[in-house]
């Protein structure tokens, strides 16, 4: 269906395209929120992707591809996004955290706020790296390509980035230990 | 101390937790601004196999006659067949305008089943069909989301239907419906009674259609059975009117097609 609907969009058909949108539109402000942490600009950053692949879509070569090339301008807007609010505001409005029910109880509320914290403070760039691979599961080579980054970057910010959240937690960890200790 | 793969597994659950969905008024928004945006063309291939080279630099030698030609104030017979020439490198160009298309899909009709709601109906030629992906929750009114069967046709034609459990008669069918649009979709379609209230018999099966002018028309035939509520919108952005002959026509020999689930 997707294919058909890509195609028929290619053509101008705003209708198919809407269909389209439909379609990934949730996964995309997935995407978004988790490389922002902001659900502003995150639902700012897919309408600007959307938008910007109506424009484009004529030149999508293989409409098997769609929703990786979309990703990749998503992820672009992401970071366009991010310069620019932080250029003129400094408004935001910042994602609920979720309950703790919904990771299956392996994460204490610590480990949370822990990872949330060494996860923001890490640049867009490696946050992006991390949301393709855990929360869209892709392989490496498929996220560079996606990223439009090489193999290499990609192995490189992923290792970086992991270690930053492993880091946070065997800080958490060492400090929960201690007072512990002291208790 | 906490082992790597510990710290591993609860990175993994982090990154599980569900995110928020996109909500309607930016599909809205994304409307509106496609609407106002004109779509690139591509002129020439995306990319050309070397074995051309030599033609394109034929192409651009005639180029270049032809335009020495008409500095020169010659003019060339050019034929009723003549085809502007290609550029020698790929180019991307506004359109100037560029209009929905038209065009349907060259497959013929075929049958939905709908995987969450049971029912199945006739696709018409050129029409798309895709299942939604989440099961309605008995309440809102939905447009052509998640909770909604979707079938996209040609020209500005969508329809899209939800099924659910549904404790009252069809009167009360209806009557849910009509206070849902108005609660759902004021912002778009601010006339809260339907001009369409119209019973209908379609196979033995008691329907009413409701039909809404918002600036474009919606049609909605409901129905209850065997206390599971259908709802079938159907809807014309080309048309401002809550009735067309034409879609009238289309959604009832759709309709009458619908087979519900026993």
């Amino acid at each position: 269906m997707q294919r058909e609907l890509v195609d028929r969009a290619k053509r101008g058909d705003e209708e198919a395209f809407d269909a389209l949108a439909r379609l990934v539109g949730d996964r995309c402000m997935g995407i978004a929120s988790w490389i922002l942490r902001d659900a502003d600009l995150a639902e700012d950053a897919v309408q600007a992707a959307l938008v910007r692949a109506w424009r484009e879509l004529p030149t999508l070569r293989d409409a098997d591809r769609f929703e990786a090339w979309l990703h990749r301008i998503l992820t672009n807007e992401c970071y366009a996004e991010s310069r620019r609010r932080t250029r003129w505001s400094a408004k935001i409005r910042l994602l609920p955290i979720h309950d703790s029910s919904d990771t299956g109880g392996i994460l204490t509320v610590n480990d949370r706020d822990q990872l949330e914290h060494a996860f923001r403070r890490l640049t867009l760039e490696h946050r992006s790296v991390l949301v393709f691979h855990h929360v869209l599961g892709l392989p490496l080579p498929e996220l560079a390509g996606r990223l439009g980054i090489p193999l290499g970057t990609a192995k490189s910010r992923l290792r970086l980035a992991t270690a930053a959240l492993r880091a946070s937690l065997d800080a958490d960890d060492r400090t929960t230990t201690t007072e512990e200790r002291f208790a | 101390m906490t082992a790597p793969r510990d710290r591993d597994a609860r990175i993994a659950a982090f990154f599980a937790a569900n995110q928020p969905d996109l909500p309607d008024r930016t599909f809205d928004a994304v409307h509106r601004d496609i609407h106002r945006t004109r779509q690139l063309i591509v002129v020439g291939p995306f990319r050309e196999p070397d074995s051309v080279l030599g033609g394109r630099f034929v192409a651009a030698a005639v180029v270049v006659l032809a335009v020495g030609i008409a500095l020169l104030n010659l003019r060339p017979v050019v034929g009723p067949g003549a085809v502007p020439m290609p550029t020698a490198t790929p180019t991307v160009v506004p359109s100037p305008s560029v209009s929905p298309s038209v065009a349907a899909s060259a497959s013929g009709p075929s049958v939905f089943t709908s995987p969450l709601y049971g029912y199945t109906v006739p696709v018409p030629a050129g029409w798309i069909s895709g299942p939604a992906t989440l099961r309605w929750d008995g309440t809102k009114q939905p447009g052509p989301d998640a909770e909604t069967d979707k079938f996209v046709g040609p020209e500005r034609l969508t329809a899209w239907a939800i099924a659910g459990p549904f404790s009252g008669d069809l009167a009360a069918f209806v009557e849910d419906r009509i206070v849902a649009t108005a609660r759902d979709h004021s912002d778009t379609c601010p006339v809260r009674e339907p001009s369409i209230n119209e019973p209908l018999q379609i196979g033995g099966q008691a329907w009413v259609l409701l039909g809404w002018n918002c600036g474009a028309l919606i049609n909605t035939a409901v129905t209850v059975r065997a206390g599971v509520a259908y709802a079938f919108t159907f809807r014309d952005l080309a048309v401002i009117a809550a009735s067309d002959p034409d879609d009238r026509a289309l959604f009832l020999s759709m309709l009458r097609s619908i087979e519900l689930p026993t």
